[in-house]
C-alpha cells in the first residue's frame, strides 16, 4: 500500500476537518470526491505532510509523512492554488522545484524539460508566468508536479478553468500515469471528467468517508434506491404490463414512448429483456441505466 | 383567482439608460463607505471642530475681548468671518488630504481589482457616468470637512451678531468662502480619482495620493525658500489655494496665513490660478484616458 | 433571431482576434464554444458594445455599435470573474445594479429581492457579499444579470468552481429561465457537459473563426447507425454470436448489417446467455464534434 490513514481525525479548534477515517491508497488513479467543505483539502495536506493529525496516524510509503521529509522525494503535489514567482518563465519555475529535489543542474534540466513536454507546455516554456492562461498555469504546477518521476501524484482540482482541449490532455495524461503503476490521487468536482480518469473512487462527506470503490460496487450497496431503467419503445404501455407481472420491478411511468421503470431487482429485468424481444415480438429501441452513473450515485449520497 | 408562479416573475417596466445612474452610483458607494469608521470618523469630527472652534472665536469677536485685542494688534476693520474661514482652508487641508486619499484612492482601483468594471459596463451607462457617479462621491464627502464648515461658520456668525441685517450683509463672503472651498474640493477630488484611476490596489492609490500631495507641499516650500523666491511655492495647489483665498476674501496683509509671508514678498495671483487650474485638469485627464482605456471584460 | 453578425472582424494592433465571423442566433439557448483565445470574449464584447469593429452586428435588432445603450439595458450579462463590490449586503449589490440599468429605485429593490430568492440566495440576501462563498457569488452574479429582467442573457462559466450540487443547481436555474420563462442564453463555457444539459443550440469557435454551428442534436447525431452495447457476461461468446449474425463489436459500439434493428443485439444476447445493460443509438458526445473541428 502507498499510503493508509488509521483513524484519523483532525480538528481546526472547533471546526471539524476529518473524523474516523481510515483508508487505503493503492496503485492506478482514485478520485477524491466530496462537496466543498467535506474534508477534501484536509485530507490531500495529511497525505503529504503539510499537516499532522489530531488523532490516529498517517503512513505513505510505510513512514510517517509529517515526520520523515525523505518520502517527498516519492510525492508529486499539485495544489489548488496557484502560487508562482510570476516573473520567472514556466521553464525556470519547473527546473527549480526540480533541484530541489536534489537533482543537479544538468539532471533537473533534463527532467524538466521532459516533465514540460509531457503536459504539453513546451511552445509556451520559455512565457513569463504572469502571462499564462488558466490552463497553462494548471499544466505547468502539473509540469513540477511530476518532474521527478513521484511514485505519488496528488492533483487537487487539476481541470479547473482549463480549456476542452487541455481537459483532455490532463486527463489523458492522468490515465497514462495511472498505467504506468504510479499511484494518482485526483480532487475534482467535474463528475463526467472524473468518470473519464477512472472508476475508483472515495468520497468524503462532512469530514468522513462516506463511500469507496467503484461507481458499481457502490450502486450495489445502495440497494434502498430502486435502479432506475430507460426503455424506450414502441407500444410502450403493452410492454409496461408485461413488465410489471416480474417481482422485481416495482414501478413503470410511461411519457410518451419512454418507460421509466424502477426495479428493486434489475437482473430479473435485464433477463427478461430477450424474451419480451423475441418471444413476444416487441421492438426495442434503446434500452439503458439511468442512475449508475457517477453523478447519480454522488446525488443518492451527498443528500 | 389565478395561480402565480412564485419562482420568477416578469417585471413589468422598462430599463432604459439613464443619467441618473450616476446618482445612484455615488449615494451607494457613499452609504457603503460611511460603514468604515475612519472614514465616518474624519468626516464627520472635521466639521464638528471647525464649527465649534469658529463658534468660540466669533463669540468673543463680538465682545469686548475681541475689541481689546484688535486695539494692541493695530487692526480695526477686519471681518473675523473671513479671517476664520482663511484661517479654516489652511488648518483643513491636511485632513481633507487624508479624506481625499482614503475614499478617493480606492474609488476606481477597488472596481479595477475586484474586477467589478464589467458588471458595471454591462450596464447601460457610459464611461462618463460611471466617472461623474465616483466624482460625486467624493465631492459629498470632501463637502462635510470643506464646505459644511463654511456653511456652518455663516450661520453661527449671523446668529451671534446683534446687528440687523446682518445675514444679507455677509452673503457675498458665503459666496465667496463656498467658492474657495470648491477650487479645494475640485483638486483633491480630481487628484485623487486620477490616482485612483492608475492603480489596481487600494493601498496603493491611497498612499499616491497622500505622498505626492504632501510631497510636492513641502517639496515647493523647500524650492521656495532656498531661491527666495515665493513665487515657487505655488507649485503646491495648497499654497496657491491660500493665495487665492486671502485674495477673494480680502484679508489685510497682518493677518495672512504664514505660508505667504516671505521676504520675496506676496507670490503672483494670477500664477496661483494657474497652479489650481493645472491641478484639477492634468490628473481629469488622466483619468478620462485611464477609463476610456480600461480593460472591461478580463 | 436574437444576434446576428455579419463579417465581424477585429484586430487588436497586429493580431487577429475575430475574421469576418457571420452568424446568426436564434432565440433559446446557445453555447458558444472554443479553447482559450479563440475569440469568444471578443465576440461577447462587441455584442455588449465595448468594442467598435468591421463588419455588422444586430443584438435584439439592435445595433450595439450604435446604441451600446439601447443592447445593454436588454440584456443581463454574467462575468466570468469574481467581481463583487465589496461592502454591499446582497439586496444592495443586486438592487443597486438594478438602478444602474435605469430601474428606479423601489422597483429595483423590489425585483432584488424577488431574483434573489429565485436563485436561491433567500435568506442569504442581507449578508454582506464579501462573506459570500463561491456558490453564493455565482448566484449572485446571476441575480444581478436578471434584476432588470432582460430579455437575453450572457452567462460567461456559469458553473466554474461549483460543487457537483451546486452545478447541478445553477443549471436547472438556467434551464427554468430557458424554458419556463422564455428568456434567451448564450452560455459560454468549457465544461461541454453543461453545455449538452442545457442548450439546444451552438457556435463552436477557433482562432476567431466560427467552425461549427447549429442545433446541438444534428451537430451530435452520428449517421452510421451503429448501437452503444454494454454486455454483462460472457463477452467473446457474445461476440461470436453478433459475428455470426454478421454484426461486429469494438469495444462499445455496435455494427449491425444494414437493415436489422436492435432484435438481432438481442437474439446474439440470447443466444450467448449475456445480459443487455445497455442498448442505444450511438450519439456523438459534444467533445467528439468539438475535438473534431478543432482539429481542422
Amino acid at each position: 500500500m502507498i499510503a493508509t490513514f488509521d483513524n484519523v481525525a483532525k480538528w481546526y479548534g472547533d471546526v471539524i476537518g476529518l473524523v474516523d477515517v481510515t483508508t487505503e491508497i493503492g496503485p492506478g488513479v482514485t478520485a477524491l470526491l466530496g462537496p466543498n467543505g467535506a474534508g477534501k483539502s484536509t485530507f490531500l495536506k495529511l497525505l503529504t505532510g503539510q499537516l499532522v493529525p489530531s488523532t490516529g496516524s498517517v503512513s505513505l510509503f510505510g513512514k510517517n509523512p509529517f515526520r520523515s521529509s525523505g518520502v517527498y522525494r516519492q510525492v508529486g503535489f499539485c495544489p489548488e492554488q496557484d502560487a508562482f514567482y510570476e516573473d520567472m518563465t514556466g521553464r525556470k519555475f519547473v527546473h527549480y522545484l526540480t533541484r530541489l529535489h536534489g537533482y543537479g543542474a544538468a539532471e533537473a534540466r533534463r527532467r524538466s524539460d521532459e516533465a514540460i513536454e509531457r503536459v504539453g507546455m513546451s511552445e509556451n516554456a520559455h512565457r513569463r508566468i504572469r502571462t499564462y492562461s488558466k490552463g497553462m498555469r494548471q499544466r505547468i504546477k502539473l509540469a513540477q508536479a511530476i518532474s521527478h518521476d513521484p511514485q505519488l501524484v496528488v492533483l487537487d482540482e487539476p481541470l479547473n478553468g482549463m480549456d476542452p482541449i487541455g481537459r483532455r490532455k490532463v486527463i489523458d495524461l492522468v490515465k497514462e500515469m495511472g498505467a504506468e503503476g504510479r499511484s494518482v490521487l485526483v480532487s475534482s468536482h467535474i463528475l463526467h471528467e472524473v468518470e473519464a480518469m477512472t472508476r475508483e473512487l472515495l468520497l468524503l462527506y462532512q469530514g468522513r468517508v462516506l463511500a469507496e470503490g467503484t461507481v458499481e460496487e457502490i450502486r450495489a450497496y445502495l440497494n434502498q434506491y430502486p435502479h432506475k431503467i430507460i426503455v424506450r419503445a414502441p407500444r410502450a404501455r403493452e410492454i409496461a404490463g408485461h413488465l410489471l407481472k416480474l417481482d422485481g420491478v416495482s414501478g413503470v411511468r410511461i411519457d410518451n414512448e419512454t418507460l421509466h421503470i424502477e426495479a428493486q431487482n434489475p437482473d430479473q429485468l435485464f433477463d427478461a429483456l430477450p424474451e419480451l424481444v423475441l418471444q413476444q415480438g416487441f421492438d426495442l429501441d434503446a434500452v439503458e441505466a439511468s442512475d449508475v452513473s457517477l453523478e447519480a450515485i454522488f446525488d443518492y449520497l451527498v443528500k | 383567482m389565478p395561480v402565480y408562479d412564485a419562482s420568477y416573475r416578469p417585471w413589468e417596466g422598462k430599463a432604459k439608460a439613464s443619467r441618473w445612474a450616476a446618482v445612484a452610483i455615488a449615494t451607494t458607494t457613499v452609504r457603503r463607505l460611511w460603514r468604515l469608521r475612519s472614514i465616518k470618523w474624519l468626516a464627520v469630527f472635521c466639521p464638528l471642530a471647525a464649527c465649534s472652534i469658529s463658534w468660540l472665536v466669533l463669540y468673543f469677536s463680538y465682545g469686548e475681548f475681541w475689541a481689546r485685542v484688535a486695539r494692541q494688534v493695530g487692526i480695526q476693520d477686519v471681518n473675523v468671518l473671513h479671517l476664520i474661514n482663511v484661517r479654516l482652508f489652511t488648518w483643513v487641508q491636511i485632513p481633507a488630504v487624508l479624506l481625499a486619499a482614503i475614499v478617493g484612492g480606492p474609488l476606481i482601483a477597488e472596481d479595477r481589482r475586484s474586477h467589478s468594471l464589467p458588471l458595471y459596463f454591462s450596464r447601460p451607462i457610459t464611461h462618463l457616468t460611471y466617472t461623474l457617479g465616483k466624482f460625486l462621491t467624493i465631492f459629498a464627502y470632501l463637502s462635510l470637512p470643506i464646505l459644511l464648515p463654511s456653511i456652518g461658520m455663516y450661520m453661527i456668525d449671523v446668529s451671534l451678531s446683534p446687528a440687523q441685517g446682518h445675514w444679507l450683509e455677509q452673503f457675498p463672503s458665503l459666496l465667496r468662502a463656498m467658492a474657495c472651498a470648491g477650487l479645494l474640493i475640485a483638486v483633491l477630488a480630481s487628484v485623487s480619482l486620477g490616482a485612483s484611476s492608475l492603480c489596481t490596489r487600494n493601498n496603493y492609490a491611497i498612499a499616491l495620493v497622500f505622498t505626492s500631495m504632501m510631497v510636492v507641499w513641502g517639496g515647493s516650500e523647500i524650492v521656495a525658500d532656498v531661491l527666495d523666491n515665493s513665487n515657487a511655492a505655488l507649485a503646491a495647489p495648497f499654497t496657491a489655494l491660500t493665495r487665492i483665498s486671502v485674495e477673494l476674501l480680502d484679508l489685510p496683509e497682518l493677518l495672512y496665513p504664514d505660508a505667504l509671508n516671505r521676504t520675496s514678498g506676496m507670490p503672483d495671483i494670477r500664477l496661483a490660478w494657474m497652479s489650481v487650474a493645472a491641478w484639477t485638469a492634468i490628473p481629469l485627464l488622466v483619468l478620462i484616458a485611464r477609463v476610456r482605456k480600461v480593460e472591461v471584460v478580463s | 433571431m436574437i444576434i446576428s453578425t455579419e463579417n465581424l472582424t477585429k484586430h487588436f494592433g497586429a493580431t487577429l482576434a475575430l475574421e469576418s465571423v457571420s452568424c446568426a442566433i436564434e432565440p433559446g439557448t446557445t453555447g458558444l464554444l472554443g479553447p482559450n483565445g479563440a475569440g469568444k470574449t471578443t465576440l461577447l464584447r462587441i455584442l455588449l458594445g465595448l468594442l467598435p469593429a468591421k463588419g455588422k452586428a444586430t443584438v435584439l435588432d439592435i445595433d450595439p455599435m450604435r446604441q451600446p445603450l439601447a443592447v445593454r439595458a436588454r440584456l443581463g450579462y454574467m462575468p466570468e470573474s469574481e467581481c463583487l463590490i465589496p461592502g454591499l449586503t446582497g439586496v444592495e449589490a443586486v438592487s443597486f445594479m438594478g438602478r444602474i440599468s435605469g430601474m428606479p429605485s423601489r422597483a429595483a429593490l423590489q425585483r432584488a429581492h424577488e431574483v434573489l430568492y429565485f436563485v436561491g440566495l433567500g435568506e442569504a440576501r442581507y449578508r454582506e457579499v464579501g462573506e459570500f462563498s463561491t456558490g453564493m457569488q455565482q448566484r449572485l452574479k446571476l441575480a444581478q444579470a436578471l434584476v432588470h429582467d432582460p430579455d437575453l442573457l450572457f452567462l460567461d462559466e456559469p458553473t466554474n468552481g461549483l460543487d457537483p450540487k451546486g452545478r447541478q443547481e445553477m443549471l436547472a436555474v438556467v434551464k427554468e429561465l430557458a424554458v419556463d420563462h422564455k428568456k434567451s442564453v448564450v452560455l459560454s463555457s468549457h465544461l461541454l457537459p453543461d453545455v449538452e444539459a442545457v442548450c439546444t443550440n451552438v457556435v463552436l469557435m477557433n482562432r476567431g473563426r466560427i467552425v461549427r454551428a447549429g442545433p446541438l442534436a444534428e451537430l451530435t447525431s452520428d449517421s452510421d447507425g451503429s448501437y452503444s452495447v454494454q454486455v454483462r457476461g460472457d463477452e467473446e461468446k457474445f461476440a461470436a454470436e453478433l459475428a455470426s449474425r454478421g454484426g461486429s463489436i469494438n469495444e462499445r459500439r455496435v455494427h449491425l448489417p444494414d437493415d436489422a434493428g436492435t432484435r438481432l443485439i438481442f437474439e446474439a444476447a440470447a443466444a450467448a446467455e449475456v445480459q443487455l445493460r445497455e442498448v442505444k443509438p450511438m450519439r456523438r458526445s459534444l467533445e467528439d464534434v468539438f475535438m473534431e473541428a478543432m482539429d481542422e
